[in-house]
């Protein structure tokens, strides 16, 4: 039958089952080692047998004649079959249920065969009662029970058929067998108790071997996955025990360690002395320097490398025996970071001294200039120059040196805060790298003249008639390297040299800026290119500026996938080296040098250019005064009549009603920015150019601006230089004159009527009172939208889609409820876009003259309000 | 009782070893069926052996004449054959020795020693020689040649013969159960019987000894008992 798993042995804990197991590895070495008793002791009785048989009975007689008596063949034929079986299984197959059977059967049988053989001696009864006894050693109780049969079967035939082989006797009781089994029974029933008792220490001994194994196991596990490398020590300093952790954390393996000096293995030599002195001490003392302590030291890899480590050491004792436990953790990356936190926060608080110096400077370099600018404007004010018209002038050039210095130290600033903040993008353009030299060339001329120096650029080789570039950043970078040289040079040239070096993978555009000025000191050559920093401070107090310039050309260089480079020497001059990509140039023309017309200049004695427009009339919208001021100047020193609006809604009505060369649109007004007016205007069909004025210089203004309908943009603040080249660009890209006028009246705009019965007082009073309280949200709208509160913008819209379809006025709400929708979304472009919207609904809202009595009736009742109000688009009642 | 102990009680093969196979199981039954019946037949053969008792002859029914051997006038005379060699007699001169114990002074008893031709004393003085000189009221005697055994007609060692003070023969046959036998049995209670004036059953029972004498290489069968 097959073993079949009985369903409580499902239900036993895994402690109890593998106690089971040790018991069951238990039983069977009990079994085997029994078995191998038995064998030994059946050959002992075999043999003692044939001894016997030999020394008792050794022949057997017939007169004088002898032969070997039978017993002598019975001992050792007989004995031998009655061993043989036993012997053999407990050789071949120790442990095994019929093993012991048979040594059962064959150890009673030779209890038998000695009782007979000895005429049933009573003595010889007890060789039953000590068998039965060495078969207990099995703890196997089953086994007694063939013994004792046999036994029993044994005394009841011979005590039936020949009791005197049995008993001694010719007669006897027909029950005598059963005193006999009786007394063997008697003694099966200690035998059984001593087995069950035997069987039960077995189990408890199973049962707790299992518990220690197991507490070993977890202890060794724990040990095991601890993190931390686990080592213990005997009080020799030997090592005893090694986890994983260990072999990671040192490189010595299990086998390797446990057993070795620890000293030997992880603590450096330097501190191997005191270790054993220590751990002498301990052994007099009972007392350690680290026990009980979590301590950092340096140990020692098996590659003979140091590293930190932190160290916890506990005395552990087991029974009697004292050792010690540590605890290892490599503290490397810790300390590693540590270090690199101490140098971050060193760095940040010199980052933050150099922002505080630059903020200190700072300070200075925009008072000195606004100083100078508030100073000599006060001049002007109070007519300080006593009507002199040079001295005047002088004032003037003045503030506009300052203003321009204090607009390049802005310009530099802003832009190096967009670098920072990652703002500041390279838009690569196909650009003209010879142009671009010439006009840094030509607008520093001037500064180069005042100081009397030459300045002169050379092309070396071929040049591409155009590269692929940023060229409003290579432009950056050219003017201030270039306006560095001659800033810092008191005498003698500033030569720039160009080429293009084509033996790189990628072709490169290599300009070197060589001048002779006052050189900078070889240790300083690195630190000049960090924000805030000047070759020293006496640098700043000479020749002013931020220290932000080439901090910004290498951010910029770099961000053109170029390099930056400077030889410079004290005293003699410095070599400012950059290399940008070219881009492919396949396709490209390249020109010679001598063809290019100014390409070499001894720019000595020549005077700055002036700008010249065509006589255009340009309408000027911006809401501050200053500006239309200030542009409006330079545009009629320029030669165009300029016309001036401070707010989207007047330039649209101007524009639609009076013919302008160009518009000159501020884009952020009151009323009606520059968005909005520039859209209404192309869906008007206004045709003359819109050039947009932005204080913004983020990468989308300019497409936004361009996507509203402008035509060029230009970023605050304005340079007059470059807002006149726009001009002038513009101008001739658009003649003026050109520009047909819109055919579109800006009063042939749809009227908008309320569809209530006007003619009805009573619903005209409705009406009126709704379009006043629609006009009162629309400009409380603005107002919100001025300071961003879009949830009082929501409320707002929120009343009108509800009140405008039920006042007549479907549109209103159509256009409240998109600008709600857009609000819940938060598309603000399109919020700005709804409210101008609602704007211009406003102003095309109509109310359709009733009766003249139903009029008076409708004004009283908006007159009583006070909220009647008048504009150019309204017709009034 | 808990699972586990139940678990235990059964045996689980797998402690033990792999579970034999139906081949293995069937060859050791008929290996054990062997070893039992050859064990069995063993002791049987045994036990036969030792039921198998020696081939006697004709004894004289009347004290011989010409023999050496006095007969006692006053009680009975016990006449004992033994071969001093013999290892099953020991168990016969033990229950002489009963038998004199229990029947004292109602007997004398002669223990007859066959010494072969050419045998020395000191091959007929063994242990039993002077088991039998010990015994009280019996009296080691040498037959030399076997004359004595002759005359009398003893074939097998413990042949018991009792003569009465007349010289008739009252019993023979052996006084052991069986070979080197001790303990209670036929020929000793009946002789017992007849010395303390009961009637026994029989007169003869089997004697369980060594032969007297030397089998026969002759035509004629007849055993030689009284030359090497």
């Amino acid at each position: 039958m097959p073993f079949q798993i009985n369903s409580e042995v499902l239900r036993i804990t895994p402690l109890e089952r593998q106690a089971a197991a040790i018991l069951d590895a238990h039983r069977l070495q009990l079994y085997q080692r029994t078995d191998r008793m038995f064998a030994g002791l059946m050959l002992l009785q075999w043999a003692a047998g044939v001894a016997a048989a030999c020394w008792i009975s050794p022949l057997t007689w017939a007169g004088s004649q002898f032969a070997t008596h039978p017993h002598v063949s019975f001992a050792l034929l007989g004995g031998g079959a009655l061993a043989s079986l036993p012997v053999i299984l407990a050789t071949i197959a120790p442990g095994r249920l019929l093993t012991r059977y048979v040594i059962s059967i064959a150890q009673v049988l030779f209890s038998g065969l000695l009782i007979h053989v000895t005429g049933g001696r009573i003595e010889t009864h007890f060789h039953v009662f000590g068998s039965l006894a060495f078969l207990a050693f099995y703890r196997d109780w089953r086994l007694l029970v063939p013994a004792t049969v046999i036994v029993a079967a044994d005394h009841f035939l011979r005590g039936m058929f020949w009791p005197q082989s049995v008993y001694g006797v010719i007669a006897t009781s027909s029950w005598r067998w059963l005193e006999h089994a009786g007394w063997v029974i008697f003694e099966d029933f200690f035998l059984f108790i001593s087995c069950q008792q035997a069987t039960r220490e077995m189990q408890n001994i199973a049962l707790r071997t299992a518990e220690l194994e197991q507490a070993q196991q977890s202890e060794h596990a724990i040990i095991e996955a601890a993190l931390d490398a686990v080592v213990q020590m005997d009080l020799e300093g030997r090592v005893t025990g090694w986890n994983s952790q260990a072999v990671d954390t040192f490189g010595w393996s299990a086998d390797e360690a446990v057993g070795a000096l620890l000293a030997d293995l992880i603590i450096p030599p330097r501190y191997r002395e005191a270790h054993r002195q220590d751990l002498h001490r301990f052994c007099r003392t009972g007392e350690g320097a680290f026990v009980g302590q979590r301590i950092e030291i340096v140990a020692l890899r098996r590659d003979r490398r140091e590293f930190p480590v932190e160290l916890g050491i506990t005395v552990v004792q087991t029974g009697e025996e004292l050792g010690f436990c540590a605890f290892v953790n490599d503290i490397t990356k810790r300390r590693e970071a540590e270090e690199a936190q101490k140098q971050a926060k060193e760095a940040a608080e010199a980052a933050n001294r150099a922002k505080s110096e630059f903020l200190a400077n700072m300070s200075h370099e925009i008072r000195t200039p606004l100083n100078s600018i508030l100073g000599f404007s006060d001049l002007l004010l109070r007519g300080a120059d006593g009507g002199d018209e040079a001295e005047r002038l002088d004032f003037v050039r003045t503030i506009q040196t300052s203003s321009h210095h204090l607009l390049t130290l802005l310009n530099d600033v802003l832009d190096l805060s967009k670098i920072e903040a990652g703002q500041l993008d390279v838009e690569l353009s196909r650009c003209s790298p010879s142009q671009l030299l010439a006009e840094v060339v030509s607008v520093l001329r001037v500064r180069a003249i005042e100081k009397q120096l030459c300045l002169e650029y050379t092309w070396s080789g071929a040049i591409p008639e155009t590269i692929e570039s940023d060229p409003a950043r290579f432009r950056q970078v050219l003017m201030n390297l270039i306006g560095n040289a001659v800033k810092f040079t008191r005498q003698g040239y500033v030569r720039i040299t160009a080429r293009v070096d084509r033996e790189p993978a990628e072709p490169l555009l290599v300009i070197d800026v060589e001048d002779s000025g006052i050189g900078i000191p070889a240790e300083n050559c690195e630190r000049i290119f960090s924000p805030f920093e000047q070759a020293d401070s006496s640098v700043t107090r000479e020749f002013g500026g931020t220290g932000l310039g080439l901090s910004i050309s290498r951010r910029l260089v770099e961000m053109m996938r170029g390099r930056i480079s400077v030889r410079s020497e004290p005293g003699r001059g410095s070599t400012f080296t950059i290399a940008i990509p070219t881009g492919p140039l396949e396709n490209v023309r390249f020109l010679e040098a001598h063809s290019l017309a100014g390409d070499r200049g001894d720019v000595i004695g020549q005077e700055s250019q002036v700008v010249t427009l065509p006589p255009a009339r340009i309408l000027l919208v911006d809401d501050g005064q200053t500006n239309r001021k200030l542009i409006g100047l330079i545009l009629k020193r320029a030669g165009c009549t300029v016309e001036t609006a401070d707010n989207g809604r007047t330039a649209l009505d101007l524009a639609l009603t009076s013919q302008y060369d160009l518009v000159l649109m501020d884009m952020q007004m009151p009323i009606m920015d520059g968005y909005v007016a520039t859209r209404l205007l192309r869906e008007r069909g206004y045709q003359a150019p819109i050039v947009a004025l932005t204080a913004h210089a983020l990468l989308g203004d300019e497409q936004k601006c361009l996507a509203a309908g402008c035509t060029a943009y230009l970023s605050k603040p304005i340079d007059s230089q470059r807002l006149l080249a726009k001009m002038a660009r513009v101008l001739t890209e658009h003649p003026p004159g050109t520009a047909a006028m819109p055919t579109v009246a800006p009063d042939a705009r749809p009227q908008l009527h309320s569809t209530l019965p006007v003619d009805d007082p009573d619903f005209l009073e409705i009406v009126v009172e709704f379009v006043d309280t629609f006009r009162s949200s629309v400009a409380g709208i603005d107002e919100a939208l001025g300071i961003s509160d879009y949830n009082r913008i929501a409320e707002l819209a929120h009343a009108l889609k509800g009140t405008g379809g039920t006042a007549g006025f479907p549109d209103i709400s159509h256009a409240a409820g998109k600008l709600e929708r857009a609000l819940q979304a938060t598309d603000l472009d399109s919020v700005e876009l709804l409210i101008a919207d609602l704007k211009e609904l406003s102003d095309r809202i109509v109310i359709r003259e009733p009766s003249k009595s139903l009029c008076a009736a409708a004004d009283h009742a908006a007159n009583d309000r006070g909220q009647l109000t008048h504009t150019r688009e309204n017709q009034p009642c | 009782m808990t699972a586990m102990t139940r678990l235990i009680q059964r045996d689980i093969p797998g402690a033990c070893g792999p579970r034999p196979t139906r081949r293995i199981l069937v060859a050791s039954a008929a290996l054990c069926a062997v070893w039992l019946t050859v064990v069995i037949g063993g002791l049987c053969r045994v036990e036969s052996y030792g039921q198998t008792a020696g081939q006697t002859g004709t004894v004289k029914d009347h004290w011989p004449s010409g023999t050496q051997l006095t007969l006692n006038h006053e009680v009975p005379t016990l006449v004992l054959f033994l071969h001093p060699q013999c290892p099953c007699s020991r168990a016969t001169l033990g229950e002489l020795e009963v038998l004199l114990t229990h029947c004292q002074n109602r007997v004398v008893a002669n223990v007859v020693f066959l010494q072969p031709d050419g045998f020395s004393n000191d091959w007929v003085e063994t242990d039993l020689w002077h088991a039998a000189a010990r015994i009280p009221g019996a009296t080691a005697i040498r037959d030399e040649g076997g004359r004595e055994m002759n005359r009398f007609g003893a074939r097998v060692s413990g042949e018991t013969l009792l003569y009465q003070v007349s010289g008739e023969l009252l019993f023979h046959g052996g006084i052991t159960a069986s070979r080197g036998h001790h303990g209670d049995n036929k020929g000793r209670a009946m002789i017992e019987a007849l010395l303390t004036g009961h009637t026994a059953p029989t007169a003869e029972t089997p004697v369980y000894g060594c032969s007297l004498c030397r089998p026969s290489s002759s035509a004629s069968g007849e055993a030689q008992c009284h030359s090497k």
